[in-house]
Formats: C-alpha cells, structure tokens, sequence
C-alpha cells in the first residue's frame, strides 16, 4: 500500500470540513447536555443516577442514551461516506481508480484513512465533551467518562462499516447518507422503545445498544463481538463487493 | 402560458419526482415504522413508566400524546425524515451542475427556491398526513382517552414543525457546497433548536428556553388540553419562525455568482 497517499487521505480528511463539524457538534452538544444537568433538580439527577448504575454521573448517561445513540451516528455515517460516495460525487472514481494499483488497494487505503480518523476525532471529541461536562456539571469522572467512550467505538465502527458497505451500490451521497442513517436510527428506536416495555436488557445483536449496556452494567463481551463481526463482514463485503462492480 | 401556471406545473413535477424517488420510499417507511412500533410497545408499558412519564405531561388522557408526538414523532421529523427531503435540494443541483440548466427556465431565483421548499413540504404531508390518520382508529381502540381534535391538531402543528425544518434546511443547503455537509450542518442545527424543548421539563429556565424554539408551540398538545383558538395562534407562531430562514435564503441565493 502507497504509504503517501494514505497519509495524503488521512491529512484531507483531518483538516476537511466535515471533521470541523463533527467536533464542533459534539462540544455543542455536550454543552447543552452539561446545563441541561446542572438545571435538573436533584430528584431528577438521583432517579437517573439509579437507572444507570455504571454511569460516571447523569451527563454521560443523557450523553449516551440521547445523543451519542440519537444524534451522533450522522457523524460516523459520514466518515462511511467519504472512502466512495466523496470520490462519485465529484466524479473522480474512474480517474482515480485508473490509477496503477488494484481497487482492493484503493479500497483499503481510503477504508484505513477514514476509520483512523474516525476514531481520532471521536476519541478527540470525546476528551472535549468530558471536559465541558466536568466543568459545567462538576464532580464527573472524567477517566470512566472517556473508557466509556472507547468502549462504544465497535458501535460507531459497526455505523461506519454499514455505511461504506451501502455506499458500494448507492454510489453517491445523498441516498447512502440518508439509507444507513436511517438505519441506524431505526437500529436506535427500536431498542429505546422495546427497553420501555419493562425489560431493560436491549439485544446484544443490536449494535445501537452498546453505550446502554455499558451505562446498565451488563455484559457487554457478545455484544461487542457481534458488532466488531457485523463491521467486518460490512467492510469485507463492501471492499469485494467494490473491486467486482462495473464502473 | 403565464409564469404563474409554469411555477405550479415545476412544484408539481418536483413533487411526484421526490414522492416516487428513494427518499419518498424512506419517509413513508420511518413513518410507519414508528406508527407500528409504538402501537406494539404502548400495551405493553409498565405502570412504572406511566408514573415516570407525569414529569413530562401530569394529565393521564394526554401521555399518549406526548408518547408518540413530542417523544418520537418531532424528534425524528426534525432530526431525519424532513432534513432527509431537504438537505441538497440546492447543494445537490449544485454539484451535480443542473444548476444553470434549472435557472436557464422562464423562473426567477426566488421561484425555484419556493418550488424546492414547497414540493418537499407537500411530499412529507402526502406521506406523513395520511399515515397518522390510519394511525388514528388503531391507537382508538388502544387510548380510549385520545381526542380528534388533540390528535390531529397536534399532527398539523408537527406537519407545521416539519415545514420550519425544511426552510432552515434550504437556507443550510444554499450556504453549503456538498451534500453531506449540508446534512450533517442541518442535523447540527436541528438538534440545537430541538434540545430546549426535548430537556424543557428539567427547569424552568430551560421551560423559557424552549418558548424560543418552534418545537415548543409544536407540541403544546401534548401536554395541555386542545383549543382551537390557542391551536390557531401557534400554527402562525410555527409558520412565523419559518419566515426569517426564507428569507434569508432568498437574499442568499439572490446574491450567488453562478
């Protein structure tokens, strides 16, 4: 693999706009969320506190269960989108795959290079939203906050995969962007719902409900295996799937 | 043929096209599938969670309501399926260099950007309207306390909610060059409006807060008792905070150098 180029896609993807607002949404948010805590009366904090247990406090709990599950998957659809869809959008895919190396090449420096900075700017972002929350709402174990964050990210990785995975036949941005969002979303929902029903153990086949089995304390080791297996079998199939279609 | 009738005819066609497109499909199956599922889970619900929900609406015959309308329904029309109709209305003719070959018509600036709003606006009423009222004989027969005139008035004003979302998205997607950035810039804007409102119930700063933000008068119904003057005045409110972001997008795109 040409070691520049993957770099090259690396740097494009830091310093683009989408990386801007991805971090800038998060410390939005977490802001938000922070005076949303420090408003709540104690009651509230105390029946929240009791109904995630392995929680850093109440902000991580509003964090994971109505922003990260909710509104921060559009952030790892669209790193899914940039390895294919950024490509057919500006109509570069023929000139770039043209080029003197295999597609499976093409498609896994651009798979790499996404997914690296992904978790750069997840991570990143992270360490800026706990320390907003810390802050603003004060007494928040920023260390368990952050673990809890790494511990998510086979669900974002799972968003992400399906993502670049749908991008193979959807080709452009708009109807991959908004298909895995919906997904996803849906993905969502449908565990916040079922939960309501009394029964507060989620599916692990579920990815979207990973960050809620880390808040409940449940054992999360199937449900990360299925959401890692679920990522692989999304990029392995895309990236073949990529290299046998017709241009 | 005058250009009143060929602005009408252009509304028409983008509508059927949007309708009968992918995104068409997507709407009307986010809006059945939350039709469905809390129509599965609302028997089901524990008598915990009735007690949990008094915080958000302390009248019995409206947690339905807030269930479905202020819960689900404006939080995904204004986080997906409304953004989802939008979001490159613009961006997306841009890139795609249809741009002058649209402007080259007998339309002005400002009447492509209406045919855009407004055909995105009537293919979600197309799908979303009819949906909620099928919705409306099965959750009958499950809520014996809901009212017609509180279901439907609230599924205008969040028909209303959704048409806000879209002049905020239309001024987003003339301002951005890409399609995803427009998506995930109008998701961002969204969720800042929508935040107040979803959080309202913990304070009563975040309760003025929320007065701030369509969603509020959106979905008053959902925890205050109907009436059709009250539902009146809102409606206007929901459709005067759309006012500003038309605007704006008028003098923007007036203003581009193509």
């Amino acid at each position: 693999m040409n070691g520049t180029l993957w770099v090259d896609d690396i740097k494009s993807l830091l310093v683009s706009r989408r990386t801007a607002y991805s971090i800038a949404i998060m410390a939005v948010l977490a802001t938000i969320v922070a005076v949303v805590v420090a408003f709540s009366p104690e009651g509230l904090k105390e029946a929240l506190r009791a109904a995630a247990p392995a929680s850093s406090g109440v902000f991580e709990y509003l964090w994971i269960e109505d922003v990260l599950d909710k509104l921060l998957i559009i952030t790892f659809v669209s790193f899914g989108a940039f390895a294919i869809c950024d490509l057919e959008d500006d109509r570069m895919m023929e000139l770039v795959v043209s080029r003197p190396h295999s597609r499976f090449e093409f498609i896994s420096r651009r798979v790499i290079a996404s997914m690296t900075v992904l978790i750069i700017v997840f991570v990143g972002g992270s360490a800026i939203v706990s320390v907003i929350g810390s802050a603003i709402v004060g007494g928040m174990d920023a260390g368990l906050f952050l673990l809890h964050q790494i511990l998510v990210l086979p669900m974002c990785l799972f968003v992400f995969s399906l993502t670049l995975f749908l991008s193979v036949p959807l080709r452009t941005t708009a109807p991959t962007v908004v298909t895995s969002f919906a997904i996803a979303l849906a993905l969502s929902f449908a565990y916040s719902l079922l939960i309501m029903t009394g029964d507060p153990t989620p599916s692990p086949l579920n990815p979207l409900a990973l960050g809620y089995r880390i808040l409940l304390d449940l054992p999360i080791d199937a449900a990360t295996s299925i959401a890692l297996a679920f990522s692989g079998i999304f990029l392995i199939a895309g990236a073949v799937w990529f290299t046998r279609r017709d241009l | 043929m005058s250009n009143e009738i060929r602005m009408r005819d252009l509304v028409w066609q983008s509508t059927i096209r949007l309708l009968f497109s992918f995104r068409g499909l997507l709407a009307l199956l986010f809006s059945i599938f939350m039709l469905v599922m809390v129509a599965y889970i609302y028997d089901k619900l524990p008598p915990a969670f009735f007690e949990l929900i008094t915080i958000f609406t302390s009248d019995p015959s409206l947690q339905f309501q807030w269930l479905f309308f202020d819960n689900f329904m404006s939080k995904l029309i204004t986080l997906f399926v409304a953004p989802m109709l939008i979001f490159d209305a613009i961006s997306g003719d841009r890139a795609s260099e249809r741009f002058g070959i649209m402007l080259a018509r007998p339309i002005t600036r400002t009447q492509y950007l209406l045919m855009k709003l407004f055909s995105a606006s009537l293919v979600f009423g197309i799908v979303f309207l009819p949906i909620v009222a099928l919705g409306y004989p099965v959750f009958m027969s499950i809520v014996h306390t809901l009212t017609l005139e509180g279901y439907f008035g609230t599924a205008v004003l969040v028909y209303l909610l959704a048409f806000f979302t879209m002049s905020v998205g239309i001024l987003v997607s003339t301002l951005t060059k890409k399609a995803v950035v427009s998506f995930i810039a109008m998701f961002g804007v969204m969720a800042v409006f929508m935040m107040p409102n979803a959080t309202k119930y913990t304070s009563d700063a975040l309760n003025s807060l929320s007065m701030a933000t369509p969603h509020y008068y959106a979905t008053y119904f959902s925890s205050h008792a109907f009436d059709a003057a009250t539902f009146a005045v809102y409606a206007v409110v929901v459709v005067l905070f759309s006012i500003p972001f038309i605007v704006a997008t008028i003098w923007r795109f007036g203003k581009e150098d193509l």
